[in-house]
């Protein structure tokens, strides 16, 4: 109860497994699931989506016409926005950029915190102090964390990209931290101590591969986090700023014309949902599979 | 238990600290020197020059620190330079509209989480479980930002059987305020409910397998008594961290609700202070909310070792 309780801030979902066999099979067997199939299949739809449909439209993202606000139909499929851009497109180069930026920050901060959470292994103060860091990290709402990057760094994409390192990274130093105490007592660490091994060597080379199932599950978990913080920040303003298009600042922009252009915000809303959906069903799908073993 | 608040509440308050000083410095990692960034890009050197000796930004960082620090801990929270305001002032103005925001979404992911987390444990019917899953796969997806926009298109706009926002005072007129109030507290609550629902669930059903439930049941106690005097209290500890944690991060929250929903509160104040570059009153409102989630969460850890032994003598949380 204790280790669940202890888990809880960072991972309610995800306390770590014991180890199973390595084998990219599981995630093969995963990905046939009907959930894993479904997840990998909205992320994929949306990815391919918003790269090969800029190539099928007319309109770039930022060329005004002079119709704004235009009802959906004819030229532009989903009408246009204020300034008469073409909202289909924007709709895309606004996924793009979401997916661009999540698969920048979400990487480094997968990286970067579980190394730093498994650094404890080879320097205890060392290993400490980054815990110290994340515990006040995750202290932090995202959004206030996000604002104050934005206070440090002007409002825009590397603001987002910062911000959204600082709040993932800490839930993987956490998650790679709880799965290395749990790996520690287990024969095969012994086993490298006793052969003589260094600890960095015991930490990377058999650890590390160990617990990278669950980093991986926490991964898909996070893209999704991810997306909800650009959203957030940009909806209030301070995340991704025009001309440039995000998702969320679609919704921010489109949520002024609700009642005449429902599309304009609801089309951007979907896009959200389908990938944090098609995330989560993933990591879930991940997760049983690597659970059963 | 005196050692353990004392434990808590000391580290509490180192984090604070901690905290402080980051929030200090943020307005010095900004590139640029931080007078001429108060003063706005076209203000003559005058200015700037007034407002560095002003504000003792001339001074060394530490001594700066220190009398910001020390004039919070008098209570002097400084002027808004934009606003022409005392800080403290707008606060107290900004408060009511983000407290009643927060108080609600409370109310509604407490109830609600729990209230789901019981039914998933003890229900017996399979579709009914898994009804409640994909449903909470899909509030999972549904941050604050996402779920107002789609509750206003519903609610305000097709049924028009709600504002889509906007505030009201609760003293003056109390039903325009509350009716205001739905949307955006059922935006804010909502991602929090399946995660709490899923903690109790899985903390309860492990609680039916031990020994306490047998000897209850061996004693003549029935399945409801059993669930609400026996299982739950034992289950709510992983659920009563995450509600700190929510709650605390609620303020995060009501600042995205507060654009969406268009309500004053400290949420718009703050992004309206950033977008201004009125760095002192967004310094404060960070701290003031980092502070809020803080003490939240100091609170549920309290909570806890008071339902728990086991947390409050192990020592270790």
């Amino acid at each position: 109860m204790s280790v669940s309780a202890q888990a809880a801030p960072a991972t309610p979902d995800g306390s770590a497994p014991v180890p199973a066999a390595r084998g990219r099979s599981r995630y093969l067997r995963a990905l046939a699931t009907p959930g894993g199939a479904v997840g990998l299949g909205l992320v994929l739809v949306i990815v391919v989506a918003s790269l090969i449909g800029p190539y099928l439209l007319e309109y770039g993202p930022y060329r005004q016409g002079p119709d704004s606000l235009a009802a959906p139909g004819g030229d532009h499929l989903l009408g246009t926005d204020e300034l008469g851009r073409d909202l289909l497109a924007r709709v895309f180069a606004g996924t793009r950029l979401d997916l661009l930026i999540t698969l920048i920050a979400v990487p480094v901060a997968a990286i970067a915190g579980s190394l730093l959470g498994l650094v404890g292994m080879v320097n205890r103060p060392v290993g400490g102090f980054f815990q110290r860091v994340f515990d006040v990290l995750l202290g932090v709402p995202a959004v206030i964390l996000g604002i104050a990057v934005t206070i440090a760094l002007e409002p825009g994409t590397e603001a987002v990209i910062v911000a959204i390192v600082l709040v993932t990274m800490p839930i993987f130093g956490r998650q790679a931290r709880s799965s290395l105490l749990g790996q520690l007592p287990l024969d095969y660490v012994a086993a490298a101590e006793v052969l003589g091994y260094p600890r960095h060597r015991v930490m990377l080379r058999h650890i590390l591969p160990n617990i990278v199932d669950v980093i991986f599950i926490r991964f898909a978990v996070e893209m999704a986090h991810a997306i909800m913080i650009e959203g957030g920040l940009s909806v209030v303003g301070l995340g991704i700023q025009a001309p440039q298009a995000s998702l969320g600042s679609m919704i921010k922009d489109g949520s002024g014309y609700l009642l005449d252009r429902p599309a304009y915000a609801l089309v951007p809303v979907v896009v959200v949902v389908l990938l944090v959906v098609g995330y989560t069903m993933l990591s879930n799908a991940l997760n049983q599979a690597v659970l059963r073993k | 238990m005196i050692r353990f608040v004392l434990q808590r509440l000391l580290s509490a308050v180192v984090v604070l600290a901690v905290v402080s000083v980051l929030v200090f410095s943020l307005l010095h990692l900004a590139p640029g020197d931080p007078a001429v960034v108060l003063a706005g890009a076209d203000a003559d050197p005058q200015t700037v020059a007034t407002i560095r000796t002003q504000l003792g930004l001339d001074r060394p960082l530490v001594t700066q620190y220190g009398e910001w620090v020390g004039q919070l801990l008098t209570g002097d929270l400084g002027r808004s330079y934009t606003l022409g305001q005392p800080i403290g002032e707008l606060i107290v103005q900004r408060l009511p509209g983000t407290i009643q925001l927060t108080i609600a979404a409370t109310l509604l992911m407490t109830v609600f989480g729990l209230v789901t987390g019981v039914v998933l444990a003890t229900t017996r019917s399979r579709l009914l479980r898994q009804g409640i899953e994909y449903l909470a796969t899909l509030a999972l997806a549904l941050p604050p930002f996402v779920s107002g926009v789609v509750l206003i298109f519903f609610f305000a706009v097709v049924w028009q059987v709600l504002p889509s926002g906007g505030d009201a005072s609760l003293v003056d007129t109390p039903a325009s305020a509350i009716r205001r109030l739905i949307l955006p507290a059922i935006a804010l609550a909502l991602p929090a409910v399946p995660v709490i629902a899923q903690l109790l669930a899985t903390e309860m059903r492990r609680a039916y397998d031990q020994e306490f439930v047998l000897t209850a049941l061996a004693k003549g106690a029935n399945r409801r008594r059993i669930t609400w005097r026996h299982v739950m209290p034992n289950s709510l500890g992983p659920a009563i961290i995450e509600l700190g944690i929510r709650v605390g991060h609620l303020f995060g929250g009501a600042i995205v609700a507060e654009a969406i929903f268009a309500r004053a509160g400290l949420g718009s104040l703050l992004v309206q202070a950033v977008q201004t570059r009125d760095y002192r009153l967004a310094q404060m409102l960070l701290l003031l909310a980092i502070a809020a989630a803080i003490a939240v969460q100091f609170v549920a850890e309290l909570c806890i070792a008071r339902i728990d032994p086991r947390i409050r003598l192990g020592g270790k949380s």
